[in-house]
């Protein structure tokens, strides 16, 4: 017995509100990517365990400083040593302190992001078909590009940016009392807030412009992989060699993004070069605006062959 | 906001070119509403047309409106009230039938709440009600076709482009899916743009016919008119001899269209008077076995415009 109308009924939904195409496309990639990232537990679990096992250290390490400084009483040679030895200043969080943290610790898992979240991202829509059914529906091009460059950036700032900032919110939770240690470390938030911003938007781009360009994410990871790779480590350093100029440091995305970040941190890092930091900002944005250029070119509903 | 008097498409001098070749060329019609084939050979334009009703093509020349919104304005506003099933095989890569459609849901502005109970109706009308927690990329043609579907529908349009539906079907799934799209045509009230190569899907489920030939629309009429009753001939079975019933009918001024062993097809005089068939056929000595108007199938009429627009 049918104990329900099991046939086509109207919606009487509000058919005027707002459509958030872009909100649903990051909820349901990010969602996509955690499935990617745990399709092998095991592996995944150690992936994450290393990935913030560096937070989770420094994290302690302030707390504890905090606790020893704070009860120096009962450590008095623990709490010196911590408040003005190497060890203690050196986890008095930083511009540099930093810079290490999201770039140098970070980097290695930000390609693993990448390759393993970012390259599939346009790819396996591609793949599918299934750029004819976002754009049929009252989605706009920018708000796929949107959704999709959200999932990618979201995943490479959980590992660089968040920590960051939840290191120096907790540092900041325990200073309170020293007026001027909380104004730096809300300079040095926002520096940080600047720098992680271009750190993410430059490797997202990037890799979801190489997933634009193949119609599966291993094709995807091996371009992007294959380009950074070559810029970085082989075309670069041949013609800086042949032609002994600096300017060919140019040519290597890491290199920029290192400089840019120093200036934005105001580290005062030397980099062993004449290349001036705004040739490296300029750089960048010329990545973006080829990127933005060439998602725009593939990202189409229909495949229009003249 | 299109009224039911309001034509759904408009379209004026339309014209498509993908770089020099020209796949839509000068199109002008005014569709009324209800369920609507789009026939035409493969390559005739059909899924241009469609393509470029979302606005996912942009037109040449000439202009339009969908449900009452210029085709050069805001086409995602429009697109909230358009479903769309593709011809090619397309989904949502990763996700189950269920997430699918959940997430076509969204993507057209619906509230997660409601977009998971109309994506579990939706499944369940479509007859994916076992099927729908499974990946999609693991589901047979058939299955697909239904959860785009589904897919096409979760958002309860106004207007939906349905491009070969029943492609890679079996008779039976054919049948069904002919079901779905006449009840939500015919019981919902749901305007369908149904675009199909096989004459018989149009000729089931729709009232009116596009016939595409060559980019333009050579045909654009309600399907009873285009397959009819030809009132002025009559189709003949005889028991006797044909040469001399052919010969008493041309005496009496009727002329004989076709004659096959003894099925013979006459042309009649005037307002279709049979009268002078049975004085034939008692001249000539015949016995008739039975006369029925001559009817032009749907496919025998597109075959006649299509010939014609050659």
């Amino acid at each position: 017995m049918v104990i329900h109308d099991r046939s086509y009924s109207r919606w009487k939904g509000d058919r005027a509100a707002p459509v958030k195409a872009a909100a649903a496309i990051f909820e349901a990639g990010v969602k996509r990517g955690a499935a990617i990232v745990f399709r092998r537990k095991i592996p995944a679990v150690g992936l994450i365990l290393v990935a913030f096992g560096p937070f989770v250290f420094f994290l302690g390490a302030i707390l504890v400083k905090a606790y020893v400084i704070g009860n120096a009483a009962q450590y008095p040679e623990i709490a010196e040593n911590l408040a003005n030895g190497e060890f203690g200043r050196w986890l008095s969080m930083s511009g540099e302190w930093i810079y290490s943290y999201m770039y140098t610790t970070q980097a290695a898992f930000v390609m693993v992001a990448c390759v393993l979240i970012g390259s599939g991202l346009v790819a396996e829509d591609r793949r599918a078909n299934a750029l004819e059914m976002y754009l049929s529906r009252p989605v706009s091009v920018r708000q796929y590009l949107l959704g999709k460059l959200g999932v990618i950036g979201f995943y490479i700032a959980l590992i660089t940016v968040f920590p960051s900032v939840l290191l120096i919110v907790a540092q900041l939770s325990v200073s309170w009392s020293e007026p001027g240690e909380v104004m730096r470390l809300a300079v040095l938030l926002l520096r940080t807030l600047v720098a992680g911003a271009v750190w993410v938007a430059i490797p997202a781009l990037t890799i979801v412009t190489a997933s634009s360009l193949a119609d599966r994410a291993r094709n995807a990871a091996i371009l992007w992989l294959g380009v950074i790779v070559m810029l970085e480590f082989v075309v670069s350093n041949i013609l800086r060699e042949v032609f002994n100029a600096d300017s060919f440091w140019l040519l290597q995305i890491g290199f920029n993004l290192r400089q840019v970040m120093n200036t934005v941190l105001a580290n005062d890092v030397d980099l062993v070069t004449t290349v001036p930091v705004w040739q490296s900002a300029a750089v960048l944005a010329v990545w973006v605006v080829v990127c933005v250029r060439m998602l725009h070119a593939r990202v189409k509903p229909v495949e229009v062959v003249a | 906001m299109v009224t039911d008097a309001s034509p759904i498409l408009e379209l004026s001098g339309l014209t498509v070119r993908y770089g020099a070749r020209t796949a839509l060329e000068d199109v002008t019609l005014s569709v009324p509403g209800g369920a609507v084939g789009l026939l035409g050979p493969n390559g005739a334009g059909k899924s241009t047309l469609i393509k470029t009703l979302l606005g996912l093509l942009p037109a040449s020349a000439g202009h339009g409106k969908v449900l009452g919104v210029p085709l050069d304005g805001d086409m995602t506003t429009v697109r909230r009230r358009i479903g769309y099933m593709p011809e090619r095989e397309a989904f949502f890569p990763g996700l189950t039938g269920f997430q699918a459609t959940l997430y076509a849901g969204r993507l057209a502005g619906m509230p997660d709440a409601d977009a998971r109970r109309r994506a579990h109706e939706m499944l369940i009308f479509a007859g994916l009600e076992e099927a729908r927690y499974r990946d999609v990329a693991t589901y047979s043609t058939g299955m697909k076709q239904r959860v785009k579907l589904a897919q096409a529908l979760v958002h309860d349009p106004d207007l939906v482009f349905l491009d070969e539906p029943t492609n890679g079907l079996d008779p039976k799934g054919r049948i069904e899916m002919l079901d779905l799209i006449r009840f939500i045509a015919r019981e919902r009230g749901i305007h369908v743009l149904l675009s199909s190569h096989l004459l018989r899907d149009v000729e089931e489920v729709c009232q009116r016919v596009l016939v595409v030939q060559g980019g333009r629309i050579v045909r654009n009429e309600e399907i009873r008119t285009l397959a009819h009753s030809q009132a002025d001939a009559a189709s003949v079975r005889i028991a006797g001899d044909p040469a001399a019933f052919r010969a008493a009918c041309e005496a009496r001024g009727l002329t004989v269209l076709e004659e096959k062993d003894r099925d013979v097809q006459v042309k009649l005089k005037g307002d279709g008077d049979t009268q002078p068939l049975f004085q034939a056929a008692v001249d000539a000595g015949v016995v008739l076995r039975s006369v029925r108007p001559v009817r032009v199938t749907l496919e025998e009429a597109l075959m006649d415009v299509l010939g014609a627009a050659h």
